[in-house]
């Protein structure tokens, strides 16, 4: 069991720059959060303050009920992947896999059991004497990994663990990822700049921008109802088209509006049109990926 | 061969021709004590004449006279045999000095890496002020801090012990700036990791922090020793009983006894610093011989270090066949004065043997030579060692 709240949760450095502005997120056990926003939004200050490698200035962090925003890190049961994999140097794979446990004073042989377990989920039982010099970057990767699962952690928090493979790769880990979410049957929180990734992997997913929490949603409810323009156009590749328009009625004494663009009328569906009203200036956007194109006269359709 | 070749080997040879310049003018001090150690005694003060004894002027010698002379007409073991065996002296003021130098060593590592550590992880107001100062501190010269430093020792009580010397030794910030600028280079993100896995300071400092800055606690270690093993300063302020003295200052006065065991005595004192740069350079020196071996790079080097071992040979044979034919034949002692050369007297008079092995010398000091130069170019040569992705996170 692993419920994650975050209660109005800002954090603002010692130079008064606002990384989060009260931020509200509930996380169900076995989710998959994704993180996603530009560079800057917040996403990476966030996972940190679950992590506990921040400190949060404002608000209230509860695992399963509980207040641990003053729990150190190692006592909030969380494991972190990090964008450069933080693999110690000097120690082979296995003393990397195993140091968390080490640090626990686990016993001896119940490290080994552990680490080979990890090792075997992630395939890399063979690697297990090397340094992590001499692994590629794809295997580093999964080295990291297995150093976060081999703790068996409620919350796994991963800081763009993706972003310094290549793309071929990319696409691999992440189906391995799904996998491993589902294995593992934990709560899975993921920060990545990069919609691809936040569209094939959350459950939800929360979209920030400065600070500030855009919408939390399912993949699809982002992509089909962005609740306003900066997720509209944040999501979706190709990306969204915002026009200017004028509402209007549809038809001649009809109740339908249609906004008229460059001369021409589209009909909007009732539940889109209940927030216009005649003659006003609004904005729309066209989804490249839902347009067809009709014979002459027939018109576009949203 | 392009054009862009031929330039670029032309560039490393004028490179090698300075490095060999330079290295010969470091290293023939060194040479020449080494190979005067081996000498006898008496062929010493035939050489080295500059320090007229009383004796001398009773015979009617008035010349002074100093020649450098390479190698030994002979080689014998008998200064080491005095330096060490005969005369204790020297050994007690070898252990002084290692009484000094060793704790220096010792405490100033354990100090300045817990302070650097310090200096890493906590984040306080006050602390780049505080680092500032230590980088004032360290830049004083030692003459600056001396009187200050006596005045403490005196209220201390510890005016003419060691300690005198070793407790501002174990504190010097050196160490701390050093250490330092090493631990900044490690990311964040291992002393993050290595909490979240729940180490606490002291775990992260000697399993994740410690062991990474394996090269500058070499470096250090390395530097602090040859600082206090060469201290003459504070030695000389301190210390005022000539039999605790360290080795360092009363080498100076070994020359004004016995000259005939200076070299030897140079020699035993060289050996420590020499055996500590060794043990620092150990993991330098499987990094390059593993890039000179590596394909595709330092061709020339690799040539070079075949020549090297080639001259090695040679030198080898020849001092070897010499010294066998100067024994059979009974040579030893008829030495003549004043051949510089320092060939085997009768040998001198036959004329091909003189050529013969004027070049033998000349190769033994090559390869000295060489072999710095071998280095320094290795070094030069072998691209920068390939770090690992070390990608700054994204703390968006």
């Amino acid at each position: 069991m692993a419920d994650l709240s975050l209660r109005n949760i800002t954090k603002i450095y010692e130079g008064g720059v606002i990384a989060v502005r009260d931020l509200s997120l509930d996380v169900a056990d076995r989710d998959f959060i994704v993180l996603v926003g530009p560079s800057g939004c917040g996403k990476t200050t966030t996972l940190r303050l679950i992590a506990g490698l921040e400190s949060v200035t404002s608000g209230e962090l509860l695992l399963d009920g509980e207040r641990i925003n003053d729990r150190l890190p190692k006592d909030r049961d969380m494991a972190m992947v990090f964008q450069n994999y933080a693999l110690y140097p000097h120690m082979s794979v296995y003393d990397n896999i195993a140091f968390g446990l080490k640090m626990s004073k686990t016993p001896k042989p119940e490290i080994r059991e552990r680490v080979e377990e990890a090792a075997r989920m992630l395939e890399i039982g063979s690697l297990l004497a090397r340094k992590p010099r001499a692994l590629s970057g794809g295997e580093r990767q999964r080295v990291a990994f297995a150093r976060a699962i081999v703790r068996k952690p409620k919350v796994f928090l991963l800081d763009e663990p993706l972003s310094n493979l290549d793309a071929a790769l990319r696409d691999q880990i992440r189906t391995s990822l799904i996998d491993l979410h589902r294995k593992l049957e934990a709560t899975f929180i993921y920060v990545t700049h990069d919609q691809t990734e936040a569209m094939t992997l959350g459950t939800r997913i929360v979209l920030m921008r400065d600070g500030l929490v855009q919408q939390t949603d399912t993949p699809a409810n982002i992509y089909d109802k962005p609740a306003n323009i900066f997720t509209a156009g944040f999501i979706g590749s190709p990306r969204m088209n915002f026009l200017s328009a004028r509402a209007e009625l549809a038809d001649e004494g009809g109740a339908r509006i249609a906004l008229r663009w460059g001369g021409r009328l589209i009909p909007l569906p009732p539940d889109k049109s209940a927030a216009l009203e005649i003659g006003e200036t609004c904005r729309f956007a066209l989804d490249p990926g839902k347009l067809h194109l009709f014979e002459t006269g027939s018109g576009e359709a949203i | 061969m392009t054009g862009l070749e031929k330039r670029r080997r032309r560039a490393e040879g004028r490179i090698m021709a300075f490095l060999l310049a330079a290295g010969f003018l470091f290293l023939l001090p060194l040479v020449v004590t080494f190979t005067n150690s081996l000498m006898a005694e008496a062929e010493i003060v035939l050489n080295y004449g500059a320090r007229l004894t009383l004796f001398d002027l009773v015979e009617g010698v008035t010349e002074k006279f100093c020649r450098i002379s390479l190698l030994p007409g002979e080689i014998s073991f008998r200064q080491y045999f005095e330096v060490l065996l005969n005369q204790p002296s020297f050994l007690i003021l070898l252990a002084n000095s290692l009484k000094i130098t060793l704790p220096v060593v010792a405490g100033n590592l354990v100090f300045s890496m817990l302070t650097a550590y310090g200096f890493t992880i906590w984040q306080w107001r006050y602390k780049e002020a505080l680092f500032m100062a230590y980088i004032v501190v360290m830049l004083m010269p030692l003459q600056a801090v001396l009187v200050p430093n006596y005045i403490v020792a005196d209220f201390l009580g510890v005016r003419s012990s060691y300690l005198a010397i070793i407790l501002p030794g174990i504190f010097s910030p050196f160490g701390v700036f050093l250490m330092r600028q090493s631990m900044k280079a490690i990311p964040p993100a291992y002393f993050e990791a290595a909490r979240i896995d729940g180490a606490g300071n002291l775990q992260i400092f000697f399993h994740v922090v410690a062991p990474q800055l394996k090269s500058s606690v070499a470096a250090l270690l390395m530097l602090m020793f040859i600082e206090y093993w060469n201290l003459v300063e504070q030695a000389v302020i301190f210390i005022d009983d000539y039999t605790r003295e360290p080795l360092s200052v009363y080498l100076s006065r070994i020359a004004a006894g016995r000259i005939g065991l200076v070299f030897a005595a140079s020699c035993v004192y060289m050996f420590l610093p020499l055996w500590f740069l060794l043990l620092g350079q150990k993991d330098a020196e499987r990094f390059y011989l593993r890039e000179l071996f590596a394909a595709n790079r330092g061709h020339l080097a690799k040539t070079a270090l075949a020549a090297l071992t080639i001259l090695c040979g040679l030198a080898a044979l020849m001092i070897l066949a010499r010294q066998a034919l100067a024994t059979c034949l009974g040579w030893q002692g008829l030495l003549p004065p004043g051949h510089s050369w320092a060939v085997g007297g009768f040998a001198l008079k036959l004329a091909w043997l003189d050529a013969w092995y004027s070049p033998g010398a000349a190769i033994f000091i090559l390869l000295q030579l060489v072999l710095a130069a071998i280095f320094i170019l290795a070094w030069k040569l072998s691209a920068p060692k390939p770090q690992e992705t070390e990608i700054g996170g994204d703390h968006g």
